[in-house]
């Protein structure tokens, strides 16, 4: 066995949080060796990003590390002066962050950002630079490198990042949630780049990140952290296959997979939440969470055993941990039609400009602002008691016909009409029976609450504006309200800074059910919470559904959870809709080019959009994914737009290619996959 | 590294409570003055002209015989409430001007905002001098000046606060349900503005006592005879020969105010941005 | 960059056409017939009136604000009403040695503030950022007539190091008036020392937090080309912006300081305008005041969108 590049030793980080320091990594040992990815998998407050920071040397100034040693190859980190550090951080550590934007310095060019981390002589450097950037396969580096940081998209941003972290031979690579401010395709290509580098130049590397899928794509190995300590270490295969460690097998549980159905298959969250450092059980960090906990585990804290030579858990129980999850069958998951099928919302050619700043000069000569289009044209129909899921990645303006429907922007074109009546373009002229009528979740749990009222006084409004109630009235109503997103009672007088996300995004939903509305509107509802979370959200959506026959527009980016949670599907881009129709048509051959593209996004072997700069507004004529699309499309394409076409049982595809082709072709990728 | 956070703490608590204890004197001062005060803070006595300060006189008195101790206390009477009460009243218009025209935005928005902006492109003194030119020289005058000075200022920080409010999802919650623009604007913004308001009225406050201060020296603020700090180092200015003390007393009782509501504010703020972070 | 400039410009010319108008209708509505301040109690009605109809007073507001605009545009000013002397020269020569005074304060409080503030803002926490950060807080606020006093009474009767009085008259060569220039511009200096020491030290402290200064830690940087490179630049584009909003401090402060030192500035002449009552005189002050005040904060607007890339293209707006 070889020496491993990099090994942690019993390493304990503290953060100082006013007077006190708090531990937010406990007694953290691994080993990573060369060529090899370690996946971190955890959730928000787990620790993962503090201990990636920490093997760097690079913890913030509130960050210290009050026990254990860092080796690289065989030196000590912690104990290094400033310029040994400062010789290791230029050749052999190297990270690449979360956010590109934010570590690009915003007032410098990329060249002298790259040139200044490779150093050395200028000529050789700004070779090396264009080199690398081709590397990263940047079509036009020249450019890029006179470019500054916010000129670029994030895509881009990032693989300059990775060209930063990886020229020359760095030793220890820290991915820490590389794509997670990218959207699904961009992601899919960055990752694709990551493994192709990482094989070239064998790093050790450490892959942190809360999304499962990517660390079982890419992680040799994988480490669970939960609350600040490992508690599953394993190679990939094995510890998804067998997780041997509650936290694992919770997590896993949680993921909405292919072949469930939210009408059938109630997900498993994981009930509680994660403690905050500094409150944390005597016993077992997970106890309190845990089905199997006993007296054993609240009171004595389980060391990380080997249970093979390869597989770790922290758990005293770890042999009844049950194996696996069974997979349902297929055919359980017929197609709920609960509903009558009437109809409950329409929208007849929606659209929506917005203007662009008009440079001076173009406006003294009478030139028409240019526009961009959010929305193109939309035609949408959404029964009783179903579930719509609307897809698609940021820029395909799913949102703005969110806020047009609500009434928070008003439509520049276009009818939207509830139970065939026309409703006001503007929230300010609707009725309150159209404002009951139509509620809406927002992305953002954290937002979502006013950070000065009470949950109380929250769910009191809506009652007293909508429902018509005197407060008596009202003030009755709440424990009812509170008890169907499953919160205790006496959250009443809680304030949103003393909820967890989970618990925020609840009370918002209880908030926009509290008066019965017909539709409630979700925009990326689940998308900011954890996994274990989102899956309770995800489990009461389905169970309010049932119980009040509310239907949903469910605005999304995950595939898997629109697979999971709805009746109907509309994918989007660009302001338009490119296929439309029942979950399970829209989801299996024939795909439009975009949604196969989306649908293959999380395997390595996927099918890959163009990587093309698009151009701000969007031509009238032509098909709006043509610049991008993976299926070479002919001249047609980019001149007029394409035709819709039926591939039955309601589901319509807008593309040019025939469907009996891309039927074909895609029945062979996803085969292979 | 320990040592030294330890020796800021300390000194952030201290200076804290330093400015804290200052401006409680003065307070008192100036809420007990006619108790305190062992002379009129306005008469003159030809027998003890630029007497130095003595057990009798503590602090000395001017060229007219007027006890120095006396007029500074019944001074603090005067700058406290000039700029104590402007200082209310601004923050107050502000607020109200800033929460709901904001709010509201559009064409009246960009209207008041340019017109704020009009406003402070004069400088805050000349803007007071032409003030206090129009509305001639007197106390009420004085508290025009830092409520007109003031208002723009303060409404801009509201504007900036409710601009990054505004798009919110609780704002956006509120309108959905069809709530009226005085609920939103009062139950929902309001509370949220206040922590940045009371940073900032702290911060006005200071100012305005430097501003009270200097339209007394300029001659233009608090008319004689009255007892103004400001008036009183105008008064003294020449006399740095005969009766220095009658020229370092306001002097000093200035100083010591502003730097005591400084070092005030500064805890205001910090804590308030601690309580913020949590 | 060009459309940049343009735009900036129009904004520009709006405020001070909005504050023209403030300045306008504030001295309009001074208490008091002109007319009468300037003939006295024993006037006749028909030389008031006279006189009103002389200066154009009869007529409408609206025909008076434009007649006066146009006339301040055009470099008409006026005859000041109390010295019967035209006012451009007059009001010219006391900027001109505002100005001196205040390029000296800014030469020495620009580089001296930004020095002390950079050094606190790197060295935050250690005991001497605790010094530098709790002496420049008291100091800010502090009027200068008390500093200004203060001073004189140390330099210039205690020492006898410096003069008390600045009264410069115009035809002193430069190396002369040195002395007499010190005095105030170092009390001036005082306050907006401590004011641009505190907010450099507050950009440095954001920049040292921002995540590219970790990455350019992260390439094995020495720390002074970090300091350099990475946190000067950054930190010191939002020291550009209160430098211009100090501008503001500085010109309120100008106008103690010349009171205070008896400086023949733009400041002493509009405390004596006002003291006269001299409507038009008073009027031309406060435009010329705005004006510089405007332009420089258009300066400092370019120099700060030269500076960074986000603005200078436009595309970070909004």
């Amino acid at each position: 066995m070889t020496i491993p590049v990099l090994t942690v030793n019993n390493l304990t980080v503290a953060y100082r949080v006013g007077q006190q320091e708090l531990a937010v990594v406990r007694e953290v040992s691994l080993a990573v060796h060369e060529g090899e990815i370690l996946g971190i998998v955890g959730e928000s407050g787990s620790g993962k990003s503090t201990l990636g920071l920490a093997i760097l040397q690079a913890l913030p100034s509130t960050g210290r590390i009050c026990a254990g040693q860092v080796f690289l190859d065989g030196v000590e980190l912690t104990g290094l002066s400033g310029s040994a550090r400062r010789a290791l951080w230029a050749n052999s550590l190297r990270l690449v962050p979360q956010n590109p934007l934010a570590a690009l310095n915003p007032t410098m060019r990329i060249g002298e950002q790259l040139i200044e981390a490779i150093g050395g002589d200028r000529t050789t450097a700004t070779a090396q630079a264009i080199n690398v950037l081709k590397r990263v396969h940047i079509p036009d580096p020249a450019r890029v490198m006179r470019s500054y940081p916010h000129e670029l998209s994030g895509g881009m941003q990032q693989r300059v990042m990775i060209a930063m972290a990886l020229h020359g031979t760095p030793r220890l690579l820290v991915l820490d949630e590389p794509t997670t401010s990218l959207d699904v395709t961009t992601e899919a290509a960055v990752i694709d780049l990551l493994a192709e580098l990482i094989a070239e130049k064998q790093p050790a590397t450490i892959f942190i990140s809360h999304n499962l899928g990517l660390v079982a794509r890419l992680a040799t190995r994988t480490a669970v952290m939960y609350a600040g300590e490992l508690v599953e270490v394993a190679p990939t295969a094995p510890l998804f296959d067998r997780p041997r460690h509650p936290y694992t097998q919770g997590l896993l549980q949680s993921l909405p997979r292919p072949g469930l159905r939210y009408d059938h298959h109630p997900l498993h969250p994981i009930n509680g939440t994660i403690p905050a450092p500094g409150a944390l059980p005597a016993g077992c960090v997970f106890a309190p969470r845990c089905s199997l906990a006993d007296e054993r585990c609240r009171r004595e804290r389980p060391s990380l055993i080997a249970i093979t030579e390869h597989h770790l858990t922290r758990c005293h129980y770890w042999q009844q941990v049950t194996q696996g999850v069974p997979l349902p069958s297929v055919a359980a998951s017929s197609m709920s039609s609960n509903g009558n099928g009437q109809v409950l919302l329409t929208t007849h050619h929606l659209t929506k400009t917005i203007a662009r700043r008009q440079s001076l000069f173009d406006k003294l000569r009478g030139q028409p602002a240019p526009v961009v289009k959010a929305l193109a044209g939309v035609d949408l129909t959404v029964h009783r008691n179903r579930i719509l899921g609307v897809v698609g990645e940021s820029g395909s303006g799913k949102t703005t016909l969110a806020r047009c429907l609500i009434g928070l922007s008003e439509p520049s074109s276009g009818t939207i009409k509830l139970l065939d009546i026309p409703l006001a373009p503007s929230i300010q002229r609707r009725s309150r029976e159209e404002l009951r009528r139509l509620q809406m979740v927002l992305q953002n749990p954290q937002e979502a609450l006013n950070p000065a009222l009470t949950v109380g006084e929250a769910l009191l409004r809506p009652l007293i504006r909508l429902g018509r109630m005197n407060r008596r009235e009202a003030r009755q109503r709440i424990p009812e309200l509170l008890r169907l997103v499953k919160l205790p009672p006496d959250y009443i007088d809680r304030r949103p800074a003393q909820l967890s996300g989970g618990e925020k995004q609840r009370v918002a939903i209880a908030r926009a059910l509290a008066t019965m509305p017909d539709l409630l509107l979700l925009d990326e509802a689940v998308s900011a919470l954890d996994v274990s979370v989102q899956a309770a959200v995800l489990n009461l959506l389905a169970e309010v559904k049932e119980r009040t026959g509310v239907s949903y527009l469910f605005i999304t980016h995950d595939l898997a959870v629109v697979s999971y949670l709805a009746d109907e599907v509309v994918v989007m881009y660009r302001g338009q809709i490119v296929e439309s129709g029942p979950v399970q048509a829209v989801l299996a051959p024939p795909l439009h080019p975009y949604t196969e593209a989306l649908l293959t996004a999380t395997s390595s072997r996927g099918v890959r959009l163009r990587e093309v700069e698009e151009p701000d507004s969007l031509s009238e004529s032509g098909c709006p994914f043509y610049r991008r699309c993976p299926r070479t499309p002919g001249d047609i394409c980019a001149t007029t737009p394409p035709p819709w076409r039926d591939a039955g049982n309601g589901h319509r595809i807008r593309c040019y290619i025939p469907l009996e082709e891309l039927q074909i072709i895609q029945r062979s990728v996803l085969i292979e996959l | 590294m320990k040592l030294s956070r330890f020796v800021r703490a300390f000194f952030a608590d201290l200076a804290t409570a330093t400015g804290t204890t200052i401006v409680i004197l003065f307070l008192g001062l100036a809420l007990f003055g006619p108790l305190i005060a062992p002379y009129s803070p306005t008469r003159q006595n030809a027998d003890a002209i630029r007497l130095p300060p003595s057990t009798t006189h503590v602090l000395g008195t001017d060229r007219l015989g007027r006890d120095l101790f006396s007029r500074i206390i019944y001074g603090a009477r005067d700058i406290l409430l000039l700029a104590g009460g402007g200082t209310i009243l601004a923050v107050l218009s502000g607020t109200l001007i800033g929460v709901s025209v904001t709010y509201l935005g559009g064409w009246l928005e960009e209207l008041v905002f340019r017109i704020f902006d009009g406003l402070l492109a004069l400088p805050a003194l000349l803007l007071a001098l032409l003030l206090l030119g129009t509305v001639g020289p007197s106390r009420s005058g004085v508290l025009l000046v830092i409520v007109v000075v003031y208002t723009p200022i303060v409404a801009r920080v509201v504007r900036s606060v409710v601009l990054s409010l505004k798009p919110r999802g609780f704002i956006e919650a509120a309108r959905m349900r069809g709530e009226r623009l005085g609920y939103i604007l009062w139950r929902e913004l309001l509370p949220l503005v206040a922590p940045t308001l009371a940073v900032e009225a702290a911060l006005r406050f200071s100012y305005a006592i430097f501003l009270v201060a200097s339209l007394g020296f300029l001659g233009v603020g608090v008319q004689p005879p009255s007892p103004d700090w400001g008036l009183m180092v105008l008064e003294a200015r020449n006399e740095f020969a005969l009766a220095p003390w009658s020229l370092y007393a306001p002097a000093a009782a200035i100083a010591l105010l502003v730097i005591g509501v400084n070092l005030m504010a500064e805890g205001v703020r910090r804590a308030i941005r601690e309580d913020v972070t949590r | 960059m060009i459309q940049y400039l343009l735009r900036r410009l129009i904004l520009l010319g709006g405020t001070i056409l909005i504050s023209s108008l403030i300045i306008f209708l504030i001295c309009r509505l001074l208490p008091g017939d002109v007319a009468r301040v300037l003939l006295g109690r024993e006037a006749g009605e028909a030389a008031l009136a006279a006189l009103r109809a002389e200066l154009g007073l009869d007529r409408p507001l609206p025909i008076q604000y434009l007649d006066w605009l146009i006339g301040f545009v055009s470099g008409d000013w006026g005859m000041a009403y109390s010295t019967r002397q035209p006012i451009r020269p007059m009001v010219l020569e006391r900027l001109a040695n505002s100005l001196l005074l205040a390029g000296a304060t800014l030469t020495l409080s620009l580089p001296l503030g930004i020095a002390l503030g950079v050094w606190a803002g790197w060295r935050a926490g250690k005991l001497d950022d605790t010094l530098i950060s709790v002496s420049t807080l008291a100091v800010t606020g502090l009027p200068e007539f008390v500093t200004g006093l203060l001073l004189i009474d140390l330099f210039a009767f205690r020492l006898r190091w410096l003069p008390a009085n600045s009264s410069i008259r115009p035809d002193t060569p430069f190396f002369e008036i040195l002395p007499q220039l010190l005095l105030p511009a170092i009390t001036a200096t005082l306050v907006l020392l401590a004011y641009i020491a505190r907010l450099t030290r507050a950009g440095v402290i954001s920049e040292l937090e921002q995540e590219y200064t970790r990455t350019a830690l992260l390439k094995g940087l020495s720390p002074l080309t970090m300091l350099r490179r990475h946190v000067l630049r950054n930190a010191l584009l939002p020291t550009i912006t209160v430098v211009a909003i100090s501008l503001g401090w500085l010109i309120s402060g100008l106008i103690v300081v010349e009171n205070v030192y008896n400086y023949p500035g733009i400041g002493r002449l509009l405390t004596f305008a006002i003291d006269r009552r001299d409507l038009l005189l008073l009027q031309a002050v406060a435009m010329v005041t705005v004006v510089i005040f405007a332009v420089a904060n258009l300066l400092a607007d370019l120099m700060y969108a030269l500076l960074d890339p986000r603005i200078r293209l436009g595309s970070e707006e909004r």
